[in-house]
């Protein structure tokens, strides 16, 4: 194994340091996005909570996406990773100048078929199929969710005769702990995306903390939980007000049902323990795939839509995501080679082994 | 997030504080016109000391209220509508303050043959409020009762109507033997006690937009 220094290493861990830095500019706006654009909580509480959480979820169950990933293709050196994560960021970047539906987590994807295409390694058919069928998911699975929490919450505050101050004091401490449920979520599910192809080629060794022992991919996992932590500090504030107020005007209360419905649904897809219980009562394991939150929150808009009239639920809307979820691998796989292409030929470095 | 707990409760507190003087007035309300019109003057200026009291204090809660709201940042997404709730409602008490001392100060001589409709719309007014009260409450605690009181607040606006026109078109009457003056005194009070039903209509107006807004 050859040797690199900590600048190089770091060189290259910039595009997936990159993507997180993106994640916690954006994503962390799903998550605290009405909270802080209705002023029910202040954007520095948010950020504090957003950014331990996203940490948390990263390091303690960052590793079920980022498996899933590797199974799809095994990215062998930190130069073909650094190709990867750049591509995906790249695609993301231009696909969002020129408003079109897309998800890091889909270019992400695209970015290692692309590495598979110019490595001549087989891409894991069943694997690729678990994964396109849980973005398929994502949508609507946060869709029933809504409708099931939104019924629930409406029932409950009908019910319980909550005094409007009150209502408004228990929407603000679950805006709260739900943001910090789907802080958790986010960190937990997207974290792959943003370090998940850096693992095979991990250039850091396992730390022995007397305690518990720091492995490699979890050194991974807390640089790119910081990256989430350091775009949610610097430009997540635009990004939550504009969420909060202009393509959609959600109410603290829909707020809150949105944001745990979107978060449950990462929750569901990233969670070891959910899995342990699920084969406990010998039901089918749910695989560990990185899915777009912004999807979700989607799909979790269009239930509440749902449930007041289902002419409010914007299918064009749908239309375009699954636009996206072709057009984004296949425009970062494409990327992803021409970069790998240059990299192995321009600049002289291995992009596999 | 305690901070916030203890000035929910406190604010809570004081808008069922506020709700309760404002009921209070309109009690006092129907009882100083009966007096008034009994003739136990004393006891008439006792009640309007009160009705001073109770506009003083209401006053002072809607600007406490009003403050807690804002500092607080409470209620981002109805505070306009509450605040719209707590600023016209407390209109009530100082329309009753207005009555009770324009009748101290002025001591309008009412005919006999009128006195029992003067009292009838001062009755149906402390109704007008009872109710009004209520569905202030229900908007904040229970929204779903908020339609039943502000039907019922339209009725007694629409009773005391009927009264004071009927009170009109006895004095204005052909062969009337009021004097030009005395219409005009009585006419200026009856308008005078009509304007308490129409504030409550006019605050439950905007409840009943508020109560399609909160139901969405």
């Amino acid at each position: 194994m050859v040797t690199l220094n900590m600048p190089t290493i770091l060189f290259f861990l910039s595009s997936g340091l990159f993507l997180g830095w993106s994640l916690g500019a954006n994503d962390a706006a799903n998550v605290f996005g009405t909270a802080v654009s209705s002023r029910m909580i202040s954007f520095k509480s948010a950020a504090i909570i957003c950014s331990i959480f996203v940490l948390i979820g990263a390091v303690v169950s960052g590793a079920g996406g980022a498996h899933t990933l590797g199974k799809l293709g095994q990215v062998n050196t930190l130069a073909g990773s650094f190709i990867v994560a750049l591509s995906a960021a790249l695609t993301v970047l231009f696909m969002t100048k020129a408003g079109l539906p897309v998800s890091t987590s889909q270019a992400i994807v695209g970015g290692i078929i692309g590495w598979n295409f110019f490595a001549d390694k087989a891409t894991d058919v069943s694997t690729l199929q678990t994964i396109v069928g849980t973005w398929f998911l994502c949508p609507l699975l946060a869709m029933a969710f809504s409708i099931i929490i939104y019924q629930g919450v409406r029932f409950f505050y009908k019910r319980m005769r909550v005094h409007l101050l009150w209502e408004d004091y228990f929407t603000r401490v679950f805006l709260l702990i739900i943001g910090a449920f789907g802080a958790y979520s986010l960190g937990a599910n997207n974290i792959a995306n943003v370090v998940g192809v850096f693992l095979p080629s991990s250039p850091f060794v396992d730390v022995n903390m007397g305690l518990f022992t720091f492995s490699k991919a979890q050194i991974l996992f807390l640089l790119g939980g910081i990256a989430i932590g350091v775009g949610v500090f610097t430009y997540s504030q635009k990004v939550m007000l504009t969420v909060g107020k202009g393509i959609f005007r959600l109410s603290p209360i829909t707020g809150l049902v949105v944001v745990f419905s979107s978060s449950l649904v990462l929750f569901v897809f990233s969670s070891k323990g959910l899995n342990y219980l699920l084969v406990s009562l010998s039901l089918p394991k749910l695989p560990h795939v990185p899915l777009s939150s912004s999807q979700a929150v989607v799909g979790a808009v269009l239930g509440i839509g749902m449930c007041h009239n289902i002419r409010n639920v914007d299918f064009r809307l749908l239309g375009r995501i699954l636009i996206g979820w072709i057009l984004t691998p296949v425009a970062s796989a494409i990327v992803s080679f021409v970069f790998l292409y240059f990299m192995q030929n321009v600049f002289m470095s291995k992009v596999f082994l | 997030m305690f901070g916030v707990w203890g000035k929910t409760k406190l604010i809570v507190g004081d808008l069922e504080t506020f709700f309760d003087t404002i009921q209070g007035a309109g009690l006092l309300f129907q009882e100083a016109v009966k007096d008034y019109f009994n003739g136990e003057l004393e006891r008439f200026e006792q009640r309007v000391d009160h009705i001073d009291t109770a506009e003083a204090k209401t006053d002072e809660l809607r600007r406490t209220i009003k403050k807690q709201i804002y500092t607080n940042m409470l209620l981002p997404d109805s505070r306009g509508d509450v605040l719209a709730i707590v600023e016209t409602i407390d209109d009530v008490t100082d329309e009753i303050k207005f009555i009770v001392k324009s009748f101290a100060i002025e001591k309008p001589d009412v005919p006999e043959e009128l006195r029992g409709d003067f009292i009838q719309i001062a009755e149906q007014s402390k109704m007008c409020i009872i109710e009004l009260i209520g569905a202030c409450r229900s908007f904040f605690n229970n929204i779903t009762e908020a339609n039943a009181y502000i039907g019922r607040v339209n009725f007694y606006e629409h009773e005391v109507d009927v009264l004071s026109e009927r009170i009109k078109r006895k004095v204005y009457a052909e062969g009337s033997t009021y004097s030009l003056a005395e219409k005009n005194n009585l006419r200026y009070f009856v308008d005078m006690m009509e304007r308490i039903t129409n504030i409550a209509q006019a605050v439950c107006d905007r409840l009943s937009v508020f109560v399609i807004k909160r139901s969405i």
